[in-house]
């Protein structure tokens, strides 16, 4: 069974998406998109040329200028009207026009899925009657999609804000695309929307406003240089495409510069364009523009026999509403904050996608995947939190790794659960401990003990500890300890942040105190297993360097541990090479007085090892 | 003003709210024919149950392999066009030194030196003028009258357009001849 994928079929753009892993994803456009599409979307245009292709989506629009008469756009508008479109002879329905929009869709689907695809949820404006739903759910049966369902375009906008999991709200769907303003005033319950009423002003856009800056733009040049621009076609160009950009950027600065230089010429020379556009100006430029969207709104509300002050959501839809003012203009109207989180020109592909996965049982609870939000590990020697899950690992998980005894017949360790992001214990949440027995003494190093956390779906985690040489084994199950808000799981990794240089240090600190005292341990292992290969002065010497390494470790003086290791280290090591050497020897005098054909055998009894305190066995 | 939605339009309805009410209708059917059919009917549940997660699990993996294949083409992607971004962004900086280039020699040698960089990378400005009109390649502004050329020609290239690595960056805007 295939996805069944998501389409908002716009009058201006259309755009659509699919459910990926339960997360709604754009499925990209194949010819690409224009910037002002925002990269997802593009434009519905459908082209019929003289030679006889059919062309959609930005080719189509790119030829327009050349092939008026075969050009189609806005076929949304007569969606289940009696009316034919006369291409070159040739007549359709505006459901064969738009089913080559639907095609187009269904086969970008297919290139970036890389599976069939055969069915589709469908959007419509809220308003459209039985008869353009109809001619909707037509079009796509003729582009070989089985309409699974046609959801309304302020519903779908609502799903993608997760607003269906509200108990009951009223909410307004402020829907601003290119050229219209829809405004819908819906009630949610129950897990059904029902429209209460819907208002607009179909000349009201995006569009106006581009409109709207870029006269601005061309006025002032003509003050400040006397060149009228609109005379040249490629400064007008170069001019637009730089207005599409400062527009854009000005939804997150305040201000930018447009910056053209050798922008004209006139008889005096070369003209440049340095002008300076503020976020405020854009606004005040626009006024107008919002200022008509005051109708609609109370339009609306009014005819849903409401007051404004019982709207509980506030949506916003199309890509002009994502300029600051805008979002501003309506919440001061409203009088309270517009929902944020999804994009606005996405979230009607993405809600319509959000209903495919329901009706495709892609969105069942279990399928709904949480993450750990903050690290967990275990206590290690030192004091050291060694981590086992990373933070924002999606649950369910499991992970394991060897760890082992920190002293000489050692038969218990205890196992001691954290959760947080610093790098000692004491700095992290404790969330349990336990311990395993009956560890068969042995000297330290030598046991392996795998630790295994295992988180299930529900954030339970169960953390085990066996012994594998004996099999024994012990665990406890840690219920999800308070659910810790967004504020305070983001408040603990800062912590972690701010102090992680000095957190890193004080680690490093202890790993050298770890280090020292097992080079410590196994010096002593192998002066004793020297025994008579040690002369006297290397026997002195390295007694020497243990007893001023423990006395280091005493000190805890870190400086003084370093020096103090690395100076036995060497005379450990002149010790192992003089037993290599030794050993060497032993076997070369051991060949000669035997047969020449007998192989010599490496001594791996007289090896030092320098062993680090926890074996990372890393097992998945 | 609008046509109003009146009644509850119940294809409205968003939540799996209708598969749970099938299963609990089937449910009520069997409660009468005692204890071994309750047996029998558990089983059953929990035969479909297993079969509906041992789909749910094909389904992911195979979800997962996709992805992964995509992932793939999408890496691929990423290391052809990685410098796009920043050249598309350097278009309109090449534009100013087109122009600059006309007044003063020294500006046409910073054109060429940055000119020089981006081909390096791939760049390369599309030739348009003379060839067929093709909306693969071009964006028509607007038609004109043309003594030199038939119908569908380029005339004039009034914004330079350029392709990365055989992908269009840029379409030229350009002014194509009319019909005589």
């Amino acid at each position: 069974m295939s996805k069944i994928i998501g389409i908002d079929l716009g009058t201006s753009n259309s755009a659509a998406a699919v459910l990926i892993g339960g997360k709604p994803t754009m499925i990209p456009s194949a010819e690409g998109t224009s910037i002002v599409a925002g990269g997802k979307a593009f434009p519905s245009y459908v082209a019929f040329t003289k030679d006889g292709q059919r062309l959609v989506g930005e080719p189509a629009r790119r030829q327009s200028a050349t092939n008026p008469d075969g050009t189609i756009t806005g076929i949304k508008r007569k969606m289940g009207a009696d009316y034919k479109v006369n291409v070159f002879g040739k007549e359709y329905t505006p459901q064969e026009i738009s089913s080559f929009i639907l095609r187009k869709i269904k086969e970008d689907a297919e290139a970036y899925l890389g599976d069939s695809v055969d069915k589709a949820v469908i959007t419509v404006p809220a308003y459209f009657n039985d008869n353009q739903r109809q001619a909707t759910k037509d079009a796509g049966a003729i582009a070989g999609l089985e309409v699974a369902r046609i959801i309304n375009e302020p519903t779908a906008a609502a799903l993608a804000y997760g607003l269906d999991k509200e108990e009951e709200a009223t909410m307004m769907v402020f829907d601003l695309g290119g050229g219209t303003l829809d405004v819908t005033i819906m009630e949610i319950g129950e897990g059904v929307f029902e429209v209460k009423s819907t208002s607009g002003d179909t000349q009201l856009g995006g569009r106006d406003m581009d409109e709207l800056l870029l006269n601005y733009v061309v006025t002032k040049f003509k003050q400040d240089s006397g060149v009228d621009l609109r005379q040249d076609k490629m400064a007008m160009q170069r001019l637009g495409e730089a207005v599409e950009i400062a527009k854009i950027e000005l939804s997150s600065v305040l201000q930018t510069n447009i910056n053209l230089p050798y922008i004209t010429a006139d008889q005096n020379g070369p003209k440049h364009m340095d002008i300076t556009i503020t976020r405020a100006k854009l606004e005040e430029l626009i006024r107008d523009v919002l200022n008509r969207c005051e109708n609609p709104m109370n339009q609306a509300i009014q005819d849903a026999k409401l007051r404004k002050d019982q709207i509980d959501k506030i949506v916003m839809v199309g890509g002009p509403t994502r300029m600051p003012a805008v979002q501003k203009f309506v919440k001061n109207f409203m009088g309270k904050e517009v929902e944020r989180g999804v994009d606005p020109m996405e979230c009607v592909a993405i809600g319509a996608a959000i209903q495919g996965g329901v009706l495709g049982g892609e969105v069942k609870d279990i399928l709904l995947l949480d993450v750990t939000p903050l690290s967990l590990g275990i206590e290690t020697l030192g004091g050291v939190d060694t981590k086992l899950i990373e933070r924002n690992t999606t649950i369910p998980s499991k992970k394991s790794q060897i760890f082992t005894t920190a002293a000489d017949n050692q038969t218990a360790v205890e196992i001691h659960v954290l959760q947080g992001e610093r790098p000692m214990a004491k700095d992290n949440t404790s969330l349990g401990r336990f311990s395993l027995v009956g560890i068969p003494p042995a000297p330290r190093g030598i046991p392996q003990i795998e630790v295994a956390f295992d988180i299930d779906a529900n954030g339970i985690l169960n953390v085990s500890a066996k012994d594998l040489a004996t099999g024994k084994e012990q665990a406890i199950t840690i219920t999800a300890p308070h659910k810790l808000s967004q504020n305070e799981i983001e408040k603990k990794v800062k912590e972690a942040e701010q102090h992680a240089y000095e957190d890193s240090k004080r680690k490093e600190d202890i790993e050298t105190k770890n280090q020292a005292e097992t080079l410590v341990y196994t010096a002593e292992k192998a002066l004793k297993e020297a025994g008579d290969i040690a002369t006297s002065e290397q026997n002195d010497k390295i007694q020497k360097a243990i007893e001023e390494t423990k006395e280091a470790l005493e000190s805890s003086e870190v400086e003084k541990i370093k020096e103090k290791s690395e100076a036995l280290q060497n005379a450990i090591y002149e010790l192992s090479t003089a037993m290599y050497q030794k050993a060497a020897q032993q076997q070369e005098e051991a060949q000669q007085q035997q047969s020449p054909q007998q192989e010599s055998k490496s001594n791996s009894e007289d090896e030092v090892d320098v062993e680090y305190e926890v074996v990372n066995d890393d097992k998945k | 003003m609008r046509p109003k939605q009146n009644e509850k339009d119940e294809s409205q309805t968003i939540r799996s709210s209708d598969m749970k009410q099938d299963t609990e209708k089937g449910l009520e059917d069997d409660s009468k024919t005692g204890e071994i059919s309750e047996q029998e009917r558990q089983l059953k549940e929990a035969l479909t149950l297993a079969e509906e997660r041992l789909d749910q699990l094909l389904r992911c993996r195979a979800e997962l392999d996709n992805t992964l294949k995509r992932v793939a083409r999408e890496k691929e992607n990423i290391s052809r066009y990685a410098s796009e971004k920043l050249v598309v962004k350097l278009l309109p900086v090449l534009d100013s030194f087109d122009q600059a280039a006309k007044y003063d020699p020294g500006m046409d040698k910073i054109r060429q030196q940055l000119m020089d960089v981006l081909k390096g990378e791939g760049l390369v400005p599309l030739d348009v003028i003379g060839k067929r009109f093709d909306p693969n390649y071009h964006e028509a502004l607007m038609m004109v009258e043309s003594d030199k050329y038939d119908e569908g020609i380029v005339t004039e290239e009034v914004l330079r357009g350029y392709s990365l690595n055989s992908k269009i960056i840029r379409f030229s805007k350009v002014l194509v001849s009319k019909k005589q």
